[in-house]
């Protein structure tokens, strides 16, 4: 009985805000003139799918990218002390306040057309450099955010690593290269592993910087908000949800077990 | 003996400009020698060894010789050097015999070779039968056997062990101890362990650097430095001598709790050492020291009593046979003027 009231929270919160929209989410989508078929409808249509596509690259790029710069990042900041090293770890997580809508100003300032590299490059090499209104412009934006939550994991892990490995795999005669592969990264792995899904998951449902860069880009999250509120095919938006969360869920698991067989083959 | 002959010319090093962690140390290891460092903690006994290793530099005008090379600026990974840590800090990502494999495997020796020599390895370390297990299903013991295979498969010049049975059970560690000692021998190589266990060190080393803030005390083959220390230090540390403070006068030393017979003559130390174990107990009706014994603990072999009121310190007595005193009984003391250990 008492355990069972110790689980009581678990189960309020599954099915009030776990089960319970989805369900109704999934139910909603059905529920719309076309029926079962509006799956098929999205499957069909090339407009959705390379949407898909365009969502599931750029986050993927974003992630890899984010897990290269925090990891080196987070690497030099456990093993290095020097002065203004805790100012700058908060300044690193500064981006984790700021609404999407915000890291989209600053990528229009950084690269739109009134942009700062936009002036430089127009002046010292007299051509024109836009890239904020682009997917390059949302990878830019996307990786902003994604580094202080990949950073603040791996370095919570990095610091816990017992430094005699580095040093016993020296001593064995371990260039610097394979100590990062063999002890470093196997060791930090479950961090990578846990940082990259969030910076995954975030990226493939982030929206505020998509809207305010707009012009060029067509990912998921845009166009049901498309579907939503100007085709007012709730339907269909309904649908289109259902469809990333369980493409981002699928990848997630799939990124899992590959990550956790080649630990337990090394293992 | 084989073995490479490991030197420090002069070896000092000082963390942040201010703290001096060893003070300029010159030492010799021999071919095939096992050497123990032992001392407290902060005594410099773990920077003298990771200055052997190459994980620290000395300061300057330190020198470190692998027979005649100056290794000083060889870093970790060129010196050849095998090195068993105080965690073990075996690598959990790979198996027992992976982990034993790795120092050839970053070498480059593949295949059928280096599964010969990690084979042969192993079996030296009694690790037969446990090539596949990953690291956290092995006990204290086997952990500590697979970082002491792994530090030498690669066949190094010079073995370093740092603590290497502090991370053990106490029960286990007499065992083990003994085995390594054992392990050790076989492997004829010039060894440098750390420890801050005087029986740990005797058992295992062929010789011992007592080491007390940042420089070396003593020097010597176990038994001399048990039967002969040279400071107080060592003493007291090696041997749990027991320190008797008086005023000399001819020979004699006045104490709180009688009067000692020294025979000691000419120049007459304010303070002497004596042995646990050369202290007999009589009668307090015609000893000529006494005290009272407020602590007593059995253990088998002998028997450890404390007895306040002799000196400024309690003394401690290991008493051999069954009928030792009890809590609370007025004790004579019979010291031998022949173990007396003064300087």
């Amino acid at each position: 009985m008492f355990i069972f009231f110790c689980f009581l929270p678990l189960i309020v919160f599954s099915l009030a805000f776990l089960a319970l929209p989805l369900v109704r989410l999934f139910s909603a989508s059905v529920e719309g003139e076309l029926g079962w078929s509006i799956y098929g409808e999205i499957l069909s249509n090339p407009r959705y799918m390379q949407s898909l596509l365009d969502t599931v690259l750029v986050s993927l790029a974003v992630t890899i990218a984010a897990l290269l710069v925090a990891t080196t990042a987070a690497l030099f900041l456990t093993h290095n002390r020097f002065r203004g090293r805790s100012l700058l770890i908060a300044s690193l997580t500064f981006p984790l306040a700021f609404p999407g809508v915000v890291i989209g100003f600053l990528m229009i300032l950084l690269g739109g057309r009134q942009g700062l590299v936009n002036n430089i490059s127009s002046n010292v090499f007299d051509t024109r450099l836009v890239f904020a209104y682009s997917m390059v412009g949302l990878f830019f934006g996307y990786l902003y955010f994604s580094i202080p939550r990949v950073l603040l994991t791996v370095m919570a892990t990095a610091e816990k690593l017992d430094p005699a490995l580095v040093e016993a795999a020296r001593s064995l005669g371990a260039a610097p290269l394979q100590v990062l592969r063999d002890v470093t990264l196997p060791g930090l792995a479950p961090a990578l592993i846990a940082s990259g899904a969030i910076a995954f998951a975030t990226a493939m449902g982030a929206f505020g910087t998509a809207f305010t860069l707009a012009t060029d880009i067509d990912v998921l999250p845009m166009v049901i908000y498309t579907e939503f509120t100007l085709s007012a095919n709730i339907a269909m938006a309904c649908a289109l949800s259902v469809l990333l969360g369980l493409v981002t869920w699928v990848l997630l698991m799939f990124a899992r077990s590959l990550t956790g067989t080649s630990i337990a083959a090394s293992g | 003996m084989t073995g490479t002959e490991l030197q420090l010319l002069g070896c000092a090093k000082t963390f942040g400009g201010k703290t001096k962690a060893l003070l300029p140390t010159d030492l010799v290891v021999k071919p095939g020698e096992i050497l123990g460092l032992l001392g407290p903690s902060g005594c410099g006994k773990t920077t003298m060894l990771r200055i052997m290793a190459g994980l620290e530099t000395p300061d300057a005008g330190g020198k470190v010789l692998f027979d005649d090379e100056d290794v000083t600026k060889v870093p970790i990974e060129h010196r050849s050097i095998g090195m068993v840590f105080q965690s073990y800090a075996l690598f959990p990502n790979m198996s027992v015999r992976q982990n034993v494999g790795y120092g050839l495997k970053v070498r480059g020796i593949d295949g059928p070779e280096r599964d010969g020599r990690v084979d042969e390895v192993m079996a030296f370390c009694r690790l037969e039968g446990l090539a596949d297990r990953a690291i956290d299903q092995l006990s204290g013991g086997q952990r500590q056997r697979v970082a002491l295979a792994r530090a030498v498969a690669p066949r190094p010049r010079v073995l370093l062990l740092d603590e290497p049975l502090s991370a053990l059970d106490a029960a286990l560690r007499d065992t083990l101890r003994d085995e390594l000692a054992m392990i050790l021998r076989g492997l004829s190589m010039t060894a440098v362990f750390v420890t801050h266990d005087q029986s740990e060190a005797m058992a295992i080393a062929d010789s011992i650097a007592v080491m007390k803030a940042g420089r070396i005390e003593q020097r010597a083959a176990p038994e001399v430095l048990y039967r002969d220390p040279q400071t107080d230090f060592v003493a007291s540390f090696v041997g749990g001598a027991n320190r008797l403070a008086g005023r000399f006068e001819d020979g004699e030393l006045h104490l709180d709790g009688g009067t000692l017979k020294t025979g000691i003559e000419g120049n007459q130390p304010d303070h002497i050492f004596i042995r646990q174990e050369d202290i007999q107990i009589s009668s307090p009706d015609v000893s000529a020291l006494r005290g009272t014994v407020i602590g007593r603990v059995y253990l088998g072999t002998h028997t450890k009593l404390t007895i306040a009121g002799v000196s400024e310190t309690p003394l401690v007595v290991s008493l051999q046979g069954a009928t030792a005193p009890q809590i609370g009984e007025i004790v004579g003391l019979d010291i031998p003027a022949t173990s007396l250990i003064h300087f």
